[in-house]
């Protein structure tokens, strides 16, 4: 699915924690997500990839570098822009049990954010709520429950339904499977690709996992220590590694046995 | 597989008191055995009863709320551990049954140096001299792989790298030489390229001191390395057993079946997988017959209502009406 | 069975005790209620002409409990102890804990009865508490008689009605003034939690140097300076105690606003307001919450030690803590003049504890999430 709306990109940012002396998450990183196509960000524990994805929704300022979307800077956007730009990219979460405020219906969620941003209000809302439970896969009728009254496969439906509330082009997904279990897993994937398919998203899909990164990506960047190491078409990627580092995550990726 | 089992599991159930009055029946009539020098896998999703079978060996769970029901038999070395004293049970814990969690952060004392938590767990078992427990404490930190054991041991958990922790843990959990290691998840919470390198430990200490390894996991992948025999459970029992090379290649149960093909694998190119419909049932109320059927692609009447037996390695009616197994089969990419 | 329209009155109940002694306690305090509202008829009907705020608000809490306890909580379906989880959300889960706390339902049930008996006040008590004996020799030191059922004090007063109203005066000021502080506290502490930095620096080294000074001392210091009444005193308390919940929710708030959901609220261009009420505080309730609860006992205690030390409510109002120090002198010629109010103040302390301990229990989040899988 082609679109002709803007790409989400990152050019040269850095980010440093921890004062001038500090530790360098990403070093100046450069990648561009465009909506209808994942992105694959892939690298382990402390490699920077949840930082750079924060950059990316605005979360975190970059030290140096710029995250722009279209044409404009997000570090010079005015007020309304920002509005605009939130409507455009948006966030999934890792963690189902810790993305959802405990003390808010699954209605009160979602109907907030279309308050929020003006999208629908009264009736409106309401239909639209339905809509998004069902797009995600989720009863309408449980729309009053509580997180904690939902699985954490359901939980992470809920986060995915409260991002396409303000219909974005591109969501950053960081780590949206690791939590849940293999079967789980199948299906928040499944629904990820059917929403790329309908709505032409684009995602930025963040994991530590190159197994489930195949199913999905179109295109891989590999993050080690802050740096892109390498960023090419997934197949190239995962058949003719470029890159050291790139082949030992491959080789200790843990196979299954095949029937001879 | 001959001689005396290390450890014969034999019917264990444990059982929870909801506060509804309703029993959970979190694990629910599981047998195994466990021969030396051999590694055996529990793997299944969350809910299943995995963890809980593993803990309860050594009654690591808290009676009440859970309870141990009267049927159940774990024999160790031929002792009868349900209903064997504490004092025998701490005895154990720790000294014949080391255990390795999954949290290597949370699994170790924050306050405290390394090297003396492993002694403080030496000096729990063994009356010697702290010399001769802090040598072996550093013996222990060389041989789980650590390269500077004496850095190791004087530093805190928090300065030690997610891997190193791991490997704390496991010379703790080796430290009094356990004839069976229980290794909860011991790599879920490690990057790809450490998690190889732990599980290669795991076996080689196997190897080397003829320790039984029972490995719980959920990620099937991890289980294919080092296992030689799988069990999968499913909704509180055992549904296939077998030798893991035959259970991963060709399963027999349908729910085995369907959660190889959930494995995203790296070889695949990009596509759907395959997904089991429905969700894994509460434990107060598993579906009556074979607990599995509401999910299944192949049931048909029978396994409503009557559920079958462990027979063969297999809890399946189709073990003996194998041409059900038709076509259908799981769909692909389904909401 | 009487056993259902008692349900509908108090559910929650059956946590105190076996039932038929809970339906016996709820028809005692009914029929009691109705007995006021025929004893007193004369006061009830004297409340229009009167005016007085303090029976007017005692007029409608004893029709609102009578006609509350007979229909208004809702109905709850008897016995099925295997019905699903309704849909409760948190406060709900919290609540099923809390019922099945035996002493927490006990300090329950002693607040609500000292809140009623608190409000319902100028109907109970059998006499004006400033009014002095007509003849001051003979009325004075009378022990506790059918009369006087705790006694009269040194000026012939009767000492059950100024101990009532002296619970007036003392739930009234803790609860006032713990309402003060948890405001404050509250808003002080989200405020700087949430934005850190220099006035999360300022705000935390301003407690710090408030916590610093010995409370009493400072109490004391305000009121020499000031004459004190029960509003000031109420003010006082209210601002002197407010920097431990300040602390408290500053915490829970740094390490709310890291939490995923904060977080999605900031990508989805949510304000700092909205953040900050919706999403962070209502998850800082259960904390709040038990602080206010242990804070009002404790709120108290302090007044009694200020009246007792001659410091706080001025002497004519009936005050637990002042009646206390008026009893100490003639502790073993009259020991019911202290006895009493110090009684009082013991319960009452310890009502809100144990209410404050089962809502520790009750809002512990291990303990609420526990119950889904």
């Amino acid at each position: 699915m082609t679109t002709d709306r803007p790409s989400l990109r990152a050019e040269g940012v850095t980010r440093r924690f921890g004062g001038a002396k500090g530790t360098l998450a990403v070093d100046a990183v450069s990648i561009e997500v465009r909506p209808g196509e994942t992105l694959a960000l892939v690298g382990e524990s402390g490699s920077g990839k949840t930082t750079l994805g924060r950059l990316l929704v605005g979360l975190e300022a970059p030290d140096a570098g710029a995250v722009t979307y279209g044409e404009t800077a997000l570090a010079r956007m005015t007020r309304s822009d920002l509005v605009a730009f939130r409507r455009e990219v948006q966030i999934v979460f890792q963690d189902p049990y810790a993305s959802l405020n405990p003390r808010l219906t699954v209605r009160s969620t979602l109907a907030e954010v279309l308050s929020v941003h003006r999208i629908a209000h009264g009736f409106d809302a309401e239909d639209r709520i339905a809509g998004l439970l069902e797009r995600v896969g989720l009863d309408p009728a449980s729309a009053d429950r509580y997180p904690h009254e939902f699985s954490g496969g359901q939980r992470q439906r809920i986060g995915v339904a409260r991002a396409l509330a303000v219909e974005p082009s591109i969501i950053i997904a960081d780590e949206p499977v690791s939590a849940l279990d293999v079967s789980v897993q199948a299906k928040i994937l499944a629904l990820l690709i059917d929403l790329q398919a309908d709505l032409g998203l684009g995602y930025l899909f963040i994991s530590h996992d190159l197994a489930v990164v195949r199913r999905v990506a179109d295109r891989v960047a590999v993050m080690r220590a802050g740096r892109l190491v390498e960023t090419g078409a997934a197949d190239a990627v995962y058949d003719t590694p470029s890159d050291d580092y790139t082949q030992a995550l491959l080789a200790a990726v843990p196979t299954l046995p095949t029937a001879t | 597989m001959t001689g005396q089992p290390l450890l014969r599991v034999r019917d264990l159930a444990v059982h929870f008191a909801s506060e509804t009055a309703r029993v959970a029946r979190a694990v629910d009539g599981v047998s195994f055995e466990l021969h030396a020098g051999e590694t055996l896998a529990l793997v299944g999703e969350s809910g299943c009863g995995k963890s809980l079978t593993a803990l309860s060996l050594v009654r690591l769970v808290d009676e009440p709320p859970a309870r141990t029901t009267t049927g159940s038999s774990i024999q160790l070395h031929g002792e009868e551990l349900v209903g064997a004293e504490p004092a025998r049970l701490r005895r154990i814990r720790g000294g014949e049954v080391g255990f390795v969690f999954q949290e290597p952060m949370t699994s170790l004392n924050p306050v405290h140096r390394v090297g003396r938590q492993i002694e403080e767990a030496i000096l729990a078992h063994d009356s010697v001299p702290r010399a001769t427990a802090t040598a072996r404490t550093l013996d222990l930190l060389s041989r789980v792989g650590l390269p500077e054991p004496d850095t190791a041991a004087r530093a805190y958990p928090h300065e030690l790298s997610g891997g190193m922790r791991q490997r704390a843990l496991i010379a703790m959990a080796i430290s009094c030489g356990p004839s069976v290691l229980v290794a909860d998840e011991p790599t879920t919470a490690l990057d790809v390229t450490v998690q190889a390198q732990i599980l290669d430990l795991l076996a080689s200490l196997r190897d080397e001191t003829g320790m039984a390894l029972l490995l719980i996991s959920h990620d099937l992948a991890v289980v294919a390395n080092v296992a030689d025999r799988v069990a999968v459970m499913y909704g509180g029992r055992i549904v296939e057993t077998g030798p893991a090379r035959r259970v991963l290649t060709t399963p027999a149960h349908p729910y085995t079946e369907g959660l190889l093909r959930a494995v995203p694998t790296i070889d695949d190119p990009r596509g759907p997988l395959a997904v089991i419909p429905g969700r894994v049932p509460s434990p107060t109320d598993w579906p009556s017959g074979c607990r599995f059927h509401p999910r299944c692609p192949y049931a048909w009447d029978r396994c409503a209502g009557e559920e079958p037996p462990l027979d063969g390695g297999l809890r399946c009616w189709l073990a003996s009406e194998p041409d059900r197994r038709g076509s259908t089969g799981y769909a692909l990419v389904t909401r | 069975m009487n056993a259902t329209w008692i349900d509908r009155a108090l559910p929650g109940a059956r946590g105190l005790s076996s039932r038929p002694l809970r339906s016996g306690l709820l028809l005692a305090v009914w029929v009691g209620l109705w007995a006021l509202a025929i004893f007193r008829i004369d006061r009830i009907l004297a409340t229009p002409a009167s005016g007085a705020p303090d029976h007017w608000i005692a007029l409608l809490a004893l029709v609102g409990s009578i006609v509350g306890l007979a229909r208004f909580a809702p109905s709850r379906p008897e016995g099925d102890p295997g019905a699903p989880l309704e849909t409760s959300g948190q406060w709900g889960l919290a609540w099923r804990t809390f019922r099945r706390h035996r002493t927490a339902m006990l300090g329950l049930w002693l607040v609500a009865g000292l809140a009623l008996v608190a409000l319902l006040t100028p109907y109970i008590a059998p006499f004006d508490p400033a009014l002095q004996g007509d003849d001051i020799v003979a009325t004075r030191f009378q022990p506790p008689s059918f009369e006087h059922p705790m006694g009269t004090d040194r000026f012939g007063r009767d000492v059950f009605s100024r101990v009532l109203y002296g619970g007036r005066v003392s739930l009234g000021i803790g609860g006032l003034a713990v309402a003060i502080a948890v405001t404050l506290g509250s808003l002080v502490g989200a405020v700087s939690g949430y934005l850190r930095g220099w006035v999360d620096a300022l705000s935390m080294r301003t407690v710090d140097l408030l916590l610093s000074f010995p409370r009493l001392v400072l109490l004391i210091t305000i009121v020499a300076l000031v004459q004190p009444s029960v509003l000031i005193i109420t003010l006082v308390l209210g601002l002197t105690g407010w920097m431990g919940t300040s602390r408290l929710v500053r915490g829970e708030v740094l390490s709310l606003r890291e939490r995923e959901f904060v977080q999605a609220a900031k990508a989805l261009g949510f304000g700092a307001p909205r953040i900050l009420l919706r999403h962070i505080l209502p998850n800082v309730a259960s904390p709040i919450i038990v602080a206010a609860t242990l804070g009002i006992g404790n709120t108290i205690l302090v007044e009694a030690s200020l009246s007792f030390l001659g410091l706080g409510v001025p002497p004519p109002a009936p005050s637990w803590g002042l009646m206390v120090a008026a009893g100490k002198d003639v502790m073993l010629d009259a020991p019911w003049i202290a006895l009493f109010p110090g009684l009082a103040i013991v319960v009452t302390v310890m009502s809100f504890n144990l209410v404050g301990d089962g809502l520790r229990d009750a809002l512990d989040p291990r303990s609420t999430t526990g119950l889904a899988p």
